[in-house]
């Protein structure tokens, strides 16, 4: 059931779903529905914690309290990225909901605030406000996300289309482009290295290479 | 120049521009439209003329089905009479409003006639289903905007103001009429892809920027990326501190601020450039309402 909610949502139409339409899709009879949530809303607000929290689970995995905040963030983001090409569901999920999150009192947006702030503070970013830097990073996430889902491309363009995301969303908080592609390098090796597939550092070193 | 090779290649255009589908290189639009090899070079300058001719032609074709009046320029499309016109305006109208409450999927074909106050028949003369008049409405919007952006960077030849109008319109014309973020793509097929159509002005001048080195971006895909980010995200924003016009301008030049600053163009230019892409918004929308005004008159 919670997996019917989450492509409902992720196709932009659970506002219109009604809980027959919800246990139709998931194949489930209607007092099983009633077993398990109170209703429909009920389900809407487990499938989004579902995610959430898987999210949540992955970016601490991936995030040092330790690291320098351009770095965090740039591992928020791909990890954010690689944790909806895994689970495609659970993407565009992410995907439907980010306009919301683009608020920055919203708490899904407060990891990311929370590293934001630590960065224009220390003087590693330099932003005209907060809310400008929430939307170009869950916007910036948000885009590539519908890229990498919606088109099929070989793991290296891949590989590059994120490494580039992550270079122009730190351009864009004012990091310069040496320090920007480098944090970039190094939040990629992370991200896939946490998941034990070694990163082929080759392909990397040369941005604006081949495609 | 043959007048028939210019028609052909101009026919392919629209029907490739209807179907949401990528305009293709020259070469390939010869052979969808039958004619001969270099009649595009013949025909038009640059491809920007051939989609400058193709829109020119769609708008007639809208304005004639509204416009009894005008006889129809193209004879594939039949003359519609005026109150045909009036019934599936009032309907793309009334689609346009549940659009903009975000609001379009629960609305059911009853709740569009009654909202139109036409008659349940007369729906399924002009529409064959709910999403086709999703798909009318989403042309009938995507067709104003673009009228909109062709006006103000007429003449414009600096790709970064280009792009900063193309940003600065589409906000004043979504937030003018509440079309929250996904209002519209959740109703298209091709969603949001970064290669869709209606990106393609805006391709046009990312690359040009890109070849006169005035940004300097990893690739294309990303340098649209930072830009639709910046515009959809950001009108969701936009839209949240709308009832604030003071915050509404802060916002709006810290979006176009960090855009620059994502696609790499140094700080001392951007408040220039944002000024004089502020400025000339405002005076468009200035001289919009007062053509309106005048027109109602």
């Amino acid at each position: 059931m919670i997996d019917a909610a989450k492509s409902l949502i992720s196709e932009g139409k659970i506002d219109g779903a009604t809980v027959e339409q919800i246990v139709r899709r998931a194949g489930v009879s209607r007092r099983s529905f009633h077993n398990h949530f109170v209703d429909r809303d009920d389900l809407i607000k487990h499938a989004l914690r579902q995610v959430r929290e898987e999210l949540d689970v992955r970016l601490t995995k991936l995030i040092k309290p330790d690291d320098d905040p351009a770095f965090q963030l740039a591992c928020g983001m791909l990890g954010a990225l690689d944790y909806g090409m895994e689970s495609q569901l659970s993407g565009a999920v992410l995907s439907q909901i980010s306009p919301g999150v683009a608020d920055p009192s919203d708490p899904g947006a407060k990891l990311l605030v929370t590293i934001l702030c630590s960065g224009i503070e220390r003087g590693i970013f330099d932003v005209p406000g907060l809310d400008a830097a929430v939307v170009l990073t869950i916007g910036l996430a948000d885009v590539g996300m519908s890229q990498l889902l919606n088109h099929h491309m070989s793991s290296a363009r891949q590989r590059k289309l994120m490494h580039g995301l992550c270079v122009v969303l730190l351009r864009g908080l004012n990091v310069d482009a040496g320090r920007a592609h480098t944090v970039a390098c190094g939040a990629l090796d992370r991200v896939f290295e946490s998941k034990g597939n070694s990163v082929r550092r080759k392909e990397l070193t040369l941005p604006g290479g081949d495609r | 120049m043959s007048l028939s090779e210019k028609q052909a290649l101009v026919r392919v255009a629209v029907s490739l521009i209807k179907t949401k589908s990528q305009l293709s290189s020259p070469a390939d639009m010869e052979a969808a439209a039958g004619v001969s090899a270099g009649s595009f070079a013949r025909s038009f300058k640059s491809f920007d003329e051939l989609i400058d001719a193709a829109l020119a032609s769609i708008k007639t074709e809208v304005q004639d089905s509204l416009n009894p009046s005008v006889s129809p320029a193209l004879d594939s499309f039949e003359p519609v009479e005026g109150r045909k016109a009036r019934t599936r305006n009032a309907l793309i109208a009334a689609g346009k409003r549940w659009m903009s409450n975000g609001t379009f999927d629960c609305a059911s074909i009853d709740d569009l006639v009654r909202e139109a106050g036409v008659g349940k028949g007369s729906f399924f003369n002009h529409f064959s289903s709910r999403g086709a008049l999703a798909e009318a409405v989403v042309d009938t919007i995507r067709l104003e905007l673009d009228a909109k952006i062709i006006q103000i960077n007429k003449g414009i030849t600096d790709p970064l103001e280009r792009i900063l109008h193309t940003v600065l319109v589409s906000f004043c014309y979504r937030l003018e009429n509440g079309l929250r973020p996904r209002a519209i793509s959740s109703q298209m097929s091709d969603g949001e892809k970064t290669d869709a159509f209606h990106y393609h002005r805006v391709r046009k001048d990312l690359s040009a920027a890109m070849e006169k080195k005035m940004i300097d971006v990893p690739s294309l895909d990303c340098g649209v990326a930072a830009i639709v980010a910046i515009s959809e995200l950001g009108l969701s924003r936009l839209l949240d501190v709308k009832p604030f016009p003071q915050e509404v301008d802060i916002l709006t030049r810290g979006l176009c601020s960090t855009l620059l600053s994502a696609l790499g163009v140094v700080s001392s230019h951007r408040v220039e450039l944002i000024r004089r892409a502020l400025n000339a918004v405002r005076s468009e929308i200035v001289c919009s309402d007062a053509r309106k005004g005048s027109g109602q008159r």
